[in-house]
């Protein structure tokens, strides 16, 4: 691993000047949202609350798989069990077969680079999430919305049948791929590096299981992440995980192939929780038979990921978190790895409400242009 | 009998009313809905059920998990004498909190008794050991809607 050249001592000003910055950006984002970046990288992850409250992921999301909006009975925990001051709880339904959700994240971000300062402010997300119960605990239409940033568009959007022998359902649309732990930090090697992320849902069908602790998962998907199918051949992605009141362990694969190139990945994943606090972890190895543009070989390429996430509950709404990520690109050149590390506080004033604040460091080789720094105050409306 | 001597019956009983009346002992407090003293089902127990458990998607709503609609109004009648899904135990067996499933549930020692699921509030931070106190009182004070 090549070491810094940027002396951090001397940016301890820069931080802190940016700090500022970015807390009255914050304050400024809601004014001023529009025309920011389309491609700004989420910040907060979502999982260790499985961890914690021993949970599975269909316990509180409509995507019985994890991730998007939340049930009638997530939204009810996040209003009361997550924020320190519960107010009067609201429910998301509208009627008794049609309810809602709702996302906002407003981000404000400063680099800590000597050579290329930069704040910004941006709309992580603005999600609604409809949700249409046909026929109650049996059939359903769903749709996570984007309204922002950019164009309007759909991230999932999907028919799902429940109810079925062993706890078991059928999904079938346009839906996240289940796929190791579903982090709300896109920019995470496990997530960036696998490809399984909150912008790259797929097109397919979804078969789950979950008796008892047990759950699998298995989608069949045009593994083009949505865009326009030219092949014959599919992605296969599977997930399978114990869960437990006080740990959960799980695995996952995924195959997927085109005329040119064709790509296993395979890992691992867990976590537990020891009163306050709660771990979790995930390792994948890829294993990629495409063209590599970084070496401008046909050879095979072998790539490593961790990660690895730490949560204390310090007092109720008040979470400490410190996550550390680590990515080898290729398993045969040495001292390319990288290593991303976060560490910061969330906190849950209220219902309804999060605020965040976090430190990213990212260590790369020196000729990487990634390997900059990064303060974030975020601001997530959650209903 | 005339009118005047009714009159005089009406006003010596009243009076004999009066200066019978005892010092208090013995009668309930106006502000407590428990004729024995300990905690009543409005007054204690609701609130408890209405901070924590009736929610939409939770024990309240349009379709309530286990069919036990803890609303106020709806919780007594979807408790007291009622069978629970998860074991043989009834919900709430007056007299005895330990035969009570619903008890069994907050504690988290619902696997004992041949239950299932998992500690109430699910997912969420546990009853304190002074509201689960209160409800077994309440059991063993008779459950009564009161």
């Amino acid at each position: 691993m090549a070491p810094r050249t940027t002396d951090r001592r001397l940016l301890v000003g820069v931080v802190l000047g940016r700090i500022t910055l970015a807390m009255v950006a914050l304050v400024a984002a809601p004014l001023v949202g529009s025309g920011l970046r389309a491609d700004e990288p989420r910040r907060a992850e979502e999982p260790h609350l499985a961890i914690r409250t021993g949970l599975k992921c269909a316990q509180c999301h409509v995507n019985r798989s994890g991730g998007g909006g939340r049930n009638d009975f997530g939204s009810a925990w996040a209003q009361t069990q997550l924020p320190a001051r519960t107010l009067p709880v609201r429910t998301r339904a509208l009627n008794d077969w049609v309810a809602l959700g709702l996302d906002l994240r407003v981000l404000a971000a400063a680099t800590v680079s000597e050579a290329t300062p930069r704040t910004e402010v941006a709309i992580q997300e603005a999600q609604i999430q409809v949700q249409a119960s046909l026929i109650q605990n049996v059939l359903s239409f769903y749709v996570d919305q984007t309204l922002a940033p950019g164009n309007a568009t759909s991230r999932e959007v999907f028919g799902l049948w429940e109810g079925l022998p062993l706890e078991s359902y059928v999904k079938a649309g346009r839906f996240m791929l289940p796929y190791g732990w579903r982090l709300w930090d896109d920019d995470a090697y496990i997530r960036s590096q696998t490809g399984f992320t909150y912008r790259t849902p797929d097109i397919g069908v979804e078969v789950g299981v979950e008796p008892g602790p047990m759950s699998l998962f298995v989608a069949l998907s045009n593994g083009n992440s949505s865009t326009a199918e030219n092949d014959s051949k599919k992605q296969v992605t599977t997930s399978a995980a114990y869960v437990n009141r006080h740990f959960r362990l799980g695995g996952s694969y995924a195959h997927n192939s085109d005329a040119s190139s064709k790509t296993d990945m395979a890992g691992g994943f867990g976590g537990f929780r020891l009163g306050p606090l709660s771990v979790l972890g995930e390792v994948d190895y890829i294993f990629n038979e495409a063209r590599d543009s970084t070496t401008t070989t046909n050879g095979p390429r072998d790539q490593f990921i961790a990660y690895v996430e730490g949560n204390l509950l310090a007092l109720k709404g008040l979470n400490a978190k410190v996550t550390y990520g680590y990515h080898d690109p290729n398993r045969d050149v040495v001292e390319d790895q990288r290593i991303r590390m976060r560490f910061g506080l969330e906190w849950f004033p209220v219902s309804f409400v999060q605020l965040a604040g976090f430190y990213t460091m990212v260590e790369d080789i020196p000729q990487a242009t990634t390997d900059v720094d990064r303060v974030t105050l975020e601001l997530h409306l959650h209903f | 009998m005339g009118p005047g001597v009714v009159r005089m019956a009406v006003i010596g009983s009243v009076l004999l009313g009066f200066g019978c009346a005892g010092d208090g002992t013995g009668l309930t407090d106006p502000d407590d809905n428990n004729n024995n003293g300990g905690p009543g089902f409005a007054a204690d127990v609701q609130p408890i059920f209405t901070d924590n458990c009736a929610f939409s998607g939770c024990h309240a709503g349009s379709n309530p998990a286990q069919g036990m609609n803890l609303s106020d109004g709806q919780a007594y009648a979807n408790i007291v004498n009622v069978q629970s899904n998860e074991a043989s135990l009834l919900r709430v067996k007056p007299s005895e909190p330990d035969s009570s499933y619903l008890v069994h549930k907050i504690q988290g020692t619902q696997g004992s008794v041949g239950g299932s699921g998992g500690q109430m509030p699910l997912g969420g931070m546990a009853l304190s050991q002074e509201q689960i106190n209160l409800i077994r009182e309440w059991i063993t004070d008779g459950a009564q809607n009161n």
